[in-house]
């Protein structure tokens, strides 16, 4: 899988998409050519859980669902912890083109606390 | 396989929490309060010594009061921005054991109490036991005043 560009497995850090991804659990991503290759909507609609690249942090990737969608094709992107979630609340919305690909599936959702 | 991370912050995080930062002022709130507890008024009508006495008395309620306080904000820190729903599931106490131990800082400046300073140094180590234990790690509880 790792030498696949277009399906890659990501770890969450963080529980901003809590409940629906908890810390540590991985995620199965499509890269947006793929998901137009195999029928998973492109650019993403409302509802999809998508990975982006951060605006002003080099190299970090996050994880958000997107909220919406504005006039100018700029996308809303939030956490479903929607009350503390790092997202387009300080973030601002996000060009198509930070978009890196879609969360399709989750391999692995145990959730480990002690 | 290589797997990478995404990131579901969830503020600007810095990720450092330790439950360090509400005991040490726990601790100088409850040697603040043994030491009121051990002053000696003068005698009324040397007014040097009352006016020096009512300054000491002063500075250590205003320190005391301070230290109530700043044990209040970081317990309140670690409680609504490290502990997640998870955490709470894990430990169903939590949220009566971060709210008996805000509740003992007021309680604390409102008195010269040192039952009550007492149990709030107690509930800061219920606190440090339960925070280290959902990280995994066995962290063990020091303090300063030994």
């Amino acid at each position: 899988m790792s030498t696949n560009p277009d399906v890659q497995a990501h770890r969450v850090q963080g529980w901003s998409m809590w409940p629906t991804l908890a810390e540590g659990s991985t995620v199965v991503v499509l890269s947006a050519a793929r998901c137009s290759a195999v029928g998973q909507q492109w650019p993403p609609e409302v509802g999809a859980i998508v990975v982006a690249r951060h605006p002003f942090r080099r190299g970090l990737a996050i994880v958000k669902r997107v909220a919406g969608v504005d006039a100018a094709g700029r996308f809303e992107l939030r956490g479903d912890a929607s009350i503390e979630s790092e997202d387009s609340g300080s973030l601002g919305s996000f060009e198509l083109e930070a978009l890196v690909g879609r969360v399709v599936g989750r391999m692995h959702a145990a959730v480990t606390v002690t | 396989m290589k797997i990478s991370t995404v990131s579901a912050h969830c503020d600007g995080p810095c990720g450092i929490y330790d439950p360090a930062s509400a005991r040490v002022p726990a601790e100088a709130l409850l040697s603040m309060t043994h030491k009121l507890l051990e002053l000696t008024p003068p005698k009324a009508e040397d007014a040097t010594a009352h006016a020096a006495y009512l300054n000491t008395f002063s500075r250590y309620v205003a320190i005391k009061e301070s230290q109530a306080e700043l044990t209040k904000n970081e317990l309140l820190i670690l409680w609504t921005d490290y502990f997640k729903p998870p955490h709470l599931e894990a430990h169903p106490q939590l949220h009566d054991l971060f709210w008996t131990a805000a509740k003992l800082c007021s309680a604390c400046k409102q008195e010269i109490n040192h039952d009550k300073a007492t149990a709030l140094l107690a509930k800061v180590k219920e606190i440090h036991t339960l925070f280290w234990a959902t990280k995994g790690r066995d962290v063990p509880w020091v303090t300063a005043a030994g």
